[in-house]
């Protein structure tokens, strides 16, 4: 399993698709975007917040924003973990990004959302109708005033967009046997 | 011999990115002003998005100086300073 103690809370939690007709079908539609940030990071079709002790918070369909373990993800799906480490971001900023997403649990996941986003590509997050990357973007500028959908590029974040965003930094993951 | 299953054959660590962790100084202090309109008001995170000319989305936080969130609405133009690097608002002050 990962070693966590290289992670830090508000890492930003990239899952490869699944291997299933819904992850060929997000990893399709964002190979298929006008942007070149999101068709590079194609392979992800989901985004988590990390918050510390393995969990991480986000928003799935079915279930909405929560919490879980990310071995629920990474022990049959590859992951990356990003972060946002700029020395002009105070760290109890980023720290607050962990603080901030748990705060929002239970709130409801929209696959109309994320479908409208797809199609509209200027669409701005809807906070009653939000997908996992929505989420993180939403909770990102909250605690850090940074907005990684600022660029017209990164409009709106997929998850894709996340994966190989320039303003987050990649955080070499380690190994270990369980 | 019965291979292991896949995901312990393969670490799975990758990056479609190869930028590192910066540990350098940066121009932090570097700013602009831009103009900016309304385009979504998202109380529920605390933020007011604004979208200036060029199609840049800008979040107004709690943190933002300069500009009450709750006293803005759709539509509304409002003068931004952000920084240059990272797109953030430093101040913001609505244009009546």
């Amino acid at each position: 399993m990962p070693n966590f103690s290289d992670w830090r809370e508000g890492d930003i939690i990239l899952v490869h698709r699944s291997p299933n007709a819904i992850g060929y079908a997000i990893q399709a539609s964002q190979a298929a975007s006008l942007s070149a940030v999101t068709r590079a990071g194609c392979i992800c079709s989901h985004a988590a917040i990390y918050i510390g002790g393995g969990m991480v918070v986000d928003a799935t369909f079915g279930v909405g924003v929560s919490t879980q373990s990310v071995w629920n993800y990474c022990q049959t799906r590859a992951i990356q973990v990003r972060r946002l480490s700029d020395p002009a971001i105070p760290i109890a900023d980023i720290a607050n990004i962990s603080v901030f997403a748990q705060q929002h649990d239970g709130e409801p996941y929209s696959v109309i959302q994320a479908i409208i986003s797809k199609l509209f590509p200027g669409t701005v997050p809807i906070p009653d109708a939000l997908y996992c990357s929505t989420l993180v973007g939403l909770v990102v500028a909250d605690a850090t005033g940074v907005d990684l959908s600022s660029d017209p590029a990164h409009q709106p974040l997929h998850p894709g967009t996340l994966a190989a965003h320039p303003d987050l930094t990649d955080v070499l993951l380690e190994w270990r046997n369980l | 011999m019965a291979e292991p299953p896949m995901y312990l054959q393969t670490n799975y660590a990758f990056s479609v990115n190869s930028r590192r962790e910066q540990t350098g100084s940066e121009d932090a202090g570097e700013t602009r002003r831009v103009s900016t309109v309304v385009v979504a008001l998202i109380p529920e995170y605390h933020q007011v998005k604004v979208r200036d000319g060029d199609g840049h989305l800008y979040a107004l936080t709690r943190k933002t100086q300069g500009v009450d969130l709750a006293a803005l609405h759709e539509g509304q133009q409002v003068v931004c300073t952000v920084t240059r690097k990272l797109p953030r608002v430093l101040t913001a002050t609505a244009v009546v």
